[in-house]
């Protein structure tokens, strides 16, 4: 990949601000300045405890939250501005409300393909590949309020590869699942990264996530970062973060 | 997949497909919201015993069934307007589901627009039902002319209605809960407009205050045209009403709207994130 692509898909986050809001059930955490960026085959992990303004910032960089203040940019595009840059990143909403609950898999993804743009054919074709490479056969025939957590999560990772995306977020991926699935999750996100040179931003309050999947960990305490880089070199200042979290019984 | 993005009838049309489905897979709701309208129709029948509409106004209108169903078809539109719409957009906002839409590249005042297409279309298809049965029960007049100032009115009424939703759904978008004042403004639209009752029989005060109601204009247009026989000409009066409220409420309920939704993209408001 060339340097001129490497930077088009690049996603830049550059001190944003943005405030708290919280108009029940909307609760939005604040985040005080906080930069980030991802390059593409990177897995950049955003560590922190409840509260700490880590899907905050996952909303903004898929420009789903216009900061105050601050920029995000990727690809050179504002995605809080510009919808069509958000076609080209996959957020992996897991919510059971981001589905239509009554319709099938299959016809929630082959609205939501079309709504990206593509034919009928083309929509079909989309979600017959995206079967083959994630095994949606039951998520695909079902209600979505009849399916599980596992294959519900698939589902939400079919729809956020729909557009073919250069930019994947995750927001808390594994929470719910087995050992077993998130062993089989963790190895497609790896090798999604490798074929497709993507870039991966993905929130986690688990250490051993941080520590088996990304190559860069951003540690968020009260929607400021203080700490960003290699998960070894920022283990020692989230440890005692997250002890002291457990103690208060928040997660 | 494109580059640009998608027109609003196509965005409409998925949108709507959506509805079908999920319509189709509870038929019995269709059916209900049938029946609902038929019982209605059937109370009318009996109420025209008892009220008088040969007076005043209304003198010139033959049967009460045809009049009161001019009216009720009416109400079809303004509910789906003043109540559905802020109703669907609070559940969208609320859920994660505009999130999943907001995703696939569509603008979102282009999705706020086409979200209530399928709530429309049934309130569009209750709406000509009524006035269908209203025709049949042969108060109206056949002539073609009546018939196409009378849809004139129809298409500023639909305009009007959406405009009053508009106007709830900014609120609804911005964080508020506005479908308990849009059953207030329903409720003083069905008691003032002069649905099931000719509005002279108000007190004056009231009387003004109907006469400048949404609905008001678009009720006296169509029931003029489809049961006096008026051309456009004739009803000059109510399409000036009708045109003034229309301006006015496009207009405010544009800007609140812009404000809205500047708002709650900046707070996050928009999608599910709960504690």
């Amino acid at each position: 990949m060339s340097d001129l692509s490497l930077h088009m898909h690049e996603v830049t986050v550059e001190q944003v601000i943005v405030d708290a809001a919280a108009q029940r059930p909307v609760v939005v955490e604040p985040l005080r300045g906080v930069s980030l960026v991802v390059r593409p085959g990177e897995i950049v992990g955003v560590l922190g405890t409840s509260g700490s303004g880590k899907s905050t910032l996952l909303r903004c960089a898929a420009g789903l939250i216009i900061p105050r203040s601050g920029s995000v940019r990727f690809a050179g595009r504002d995605p809080g501005h510009d919808p069509l840059v958000r076609r080209t990143i996959g957020f992996v909403l897991r919510d059971k409300t981001s589905f239509r609950p009554t319709l099938t898999g299959y016809e929630n993804l082959l609205a939501l393909a079309r709504l990206h743009g593509a034919s009928l054919p083309d929509a079909q074709r989309r979600i017959e590949a995206l079967d083959a490479e994630l095994d949606l056969r039951f998520a695909l025939a079902r209600p979505v309020e009849r399916l599980g957590v596992v294959l519900r999560h698939r589902l939400a990772l079919a729809r956020a590869l729909l557009g073919s995306p250069k930019l994947l977020v995750l927001d808390e991926p594994s929470s719910g699942l087995d050992p077993d699935h998130r062993d089989g999750f963790y190895s497609f996100l790896a090798r999604w990264v490798q074929q497709e040179g993507g870039g991966v931003l993905l929130s986690t309050h688990e250490m051993t996530e941080a520590q088996y999947l990304c190559s860069r960990v951003l540690l968020l305490d009260e929607g400021k970062a203080i700490a960003e880089g290699a998960y070894l070199k920022v283990e020692p200042i989230a440890e005692p973060l997250f002890r002291r979290s457990a103690a208060l019984g928040v997660t | 997949m494109m580059e640009r993005s998608l027109s609003l009838w196509r965005t409409a049309g998925i949108v709507w497909w959506l509805g079908y489905r999920e319509h189709a897979l509870a038929p019995w709701s269709l059916v209900r919201t049938l029946l609902e309208s038929l019982v209605v129709a059937v109370l009318l029948l009996f109420l025209g015993q008892l009220v008088d509409v040969g007076e005043g106004a209304a003198r010139v209108y033959g049967s009460y069934l045809s009049w009161s169903l001019i009216g009720f078809a009416l109400l079809q539109l303004c509910n789906a307007g003043t109540r559905e719409l802020p109703r669907l957009y609070r559940e969208a906002r609320e859920s994660a589901w505009l999130d999943a839409l907001r995703m696939t590249g569509v603008d979102l005042r282009r999705l706020l627009v086409v979200l209530p297409v399928f709530a429309w279309s049934i309130a569009a298809a209750r709406a000509l039902l009524l006035l269908f049965f209203g025709w049949w029960a042969s108060g109206f007049s056949g002539a073609w002319g009546p018939t196409v100032v009378a849809a004139l009115f129809l298409v500023i009424g639909a305009l009007l209605f959406w405009a009053m939703g508009w106007i709830a759904g900014a609120f609804a978008v911005g964080g508020h809960h506005p479908e308990e004042v849009s059953r207030g403004v329903l409720l003083v639209h069905v008691l003032l407009g002069g649905i099931f009752f000719p509005r002279d029989l108000l007190p004056l005060g009231l009387q003004t205050l109907g006469g400048w109601l949404p609905i008001a204009p678009v009720i006296d247009g169509m029931r003029g045209a489809l049961m006096g026989g008026a051309s456009l000409a004739e009803l000059h009066e109510p399409l000036a009403r009708a045109l003034l409220l229309l301006v006015v409420l496009v207009a405010l309920g544009e800007g609140l709207m812009r404000r809205s939704l500047l708002r709650a993209a900046r707070r996050g408001l928009l999608g599910r994130m709960w504690r």
